[in-house]
């Protein structure tokens, strides 16, 4: 759904524009980034209020950098995936040695109430099983597998070679199909 | 493990409008505090005005410049008699050394290299 007629103007541009005073760039850079960065958080910290937390403070880094931004240096979606990592690994440091056992809720809007009751089933086991993961792993996995980024932009969020994150994402799937193995019947699948 | 990241994709937690309100707030939280800095700090020619003594100082200027563009066109015959009584006829020249001494330090320094 095209909001406005801003929408499909590059992040960089908007964030100039917002830097200038534009309020109608401030608006579609909330709307366009803030899920994104709260999705991200909720998937590293399992917790939607630690998570809103961190997406706030990320955006608002964001909004603070705005007028020094530099063009070119970096994507604002691979600045904003970096910042949200740092922070909720910071959230994660604070509260080690407590049971990470929360998980997203079911959503509403699935196509039907069955495949959305599975894919909400499937959604919280995988959640369940990346909390179980190192945080680099679930990191590395979270960005291939959910937010579809390659490689390359992967590895320089984390700071680390291309050939580093395949090895994580590696470990991390190998990890997470041991831990999901087990609940295959109770997600719907059915060895026959 | 696709259909689980599928899965997981399809059910993107999604941010509450309460958190949406509060991120577009600071964003004009930041926005109004970053334009009211670029508009506080004034332009060159603003400092400069100000640096002078403000509009008064500036009118003050002005008006000695007219004069002096006044008298340098108009009192240009009569300015010739002032400089010719002050400093003599044309062709007087006279060579003052104010600072003899001087002489001895510098050839010391061009001797000494």
């Amino acid at each position: 759904m095209p909001f406005d007629a801003q929408s499909d103007v590059d992040d960089h541009i908007l964030l100039r524009r917002f830097a200038a005073g534009d309020d109608e760039a401030a608006r579609v850079l909330t709307l366009r980034l803030t899920p994104r960065v709260f999705a991200h958080a909720m998937r590293l910290l399992g917790d939607r209020a630690e998570a809103e937390d961190v997406a706030q403070e990320a955006m608002l880094r964001l909004w603070r950098i705005a007028p020094d931004w530099r063009a070119g240096e970096a994507k604002v979606s691979t600045w904003l995936y970096r910042v949200t990592a740092n922070l909720a690994t910071d959230r994660l440091r604070k509260r080690r040695g407590v049971a990470l056992d929360s998980v997203p809720e079911p959503e509403d809007g699935a196509p039907s109430a069955a495949e959305g009751l599975q894919d909400a089933a499937r959604a919280a086991a995988l959640q369940a099983a990346l909390a179980a993961l190192p945080e680099r792993q679930r990191q590395a996995v979270v960005l291939r597998h959910i937010e579809g980024l390659g490689n390359p932009e992967i590895a320089g969020i984390m700071d680390i070679s291309a050939e580093a994150v395949e090895s994580l994402i590696a470990r991390g799937k190998r990890a997470l199909s041991a831990a999901l193995s087990g609940r295959r019947a109770e997600l719907g699948y059915h060895d026959d | 493990m696709e259909d689980f990241f599928g899965a997981a994709r399809r059910m993107a937690p999604e941010p509450s409008p309460a958190l949406m309100a509060r991120v577009l707030e600071d964003a004009r939280a930041v926005q109004a505090t970053s334009v009211r800095g670029r508009v506080a700090r004034p332009g060159l020619l603003a400092q400069l005005r100000e640096a002078l003594g403000g509009w008064p100082a500036i009118g003050g200027l002005a008006t000695a410049g007219v004069m002096g563009l006044a008298i340098g066109i108009g009192a240009a015959t009569g300015l010739g008699d002032l400089t010719a009584a002050l400093l003599g006829q044309p062709g007087d020249a006279y060579l003052v050394d104010l600072m003899p001494e001087l002489d001895f330090d510098i050839a010391m320094d061009l001797s000494e290299g």
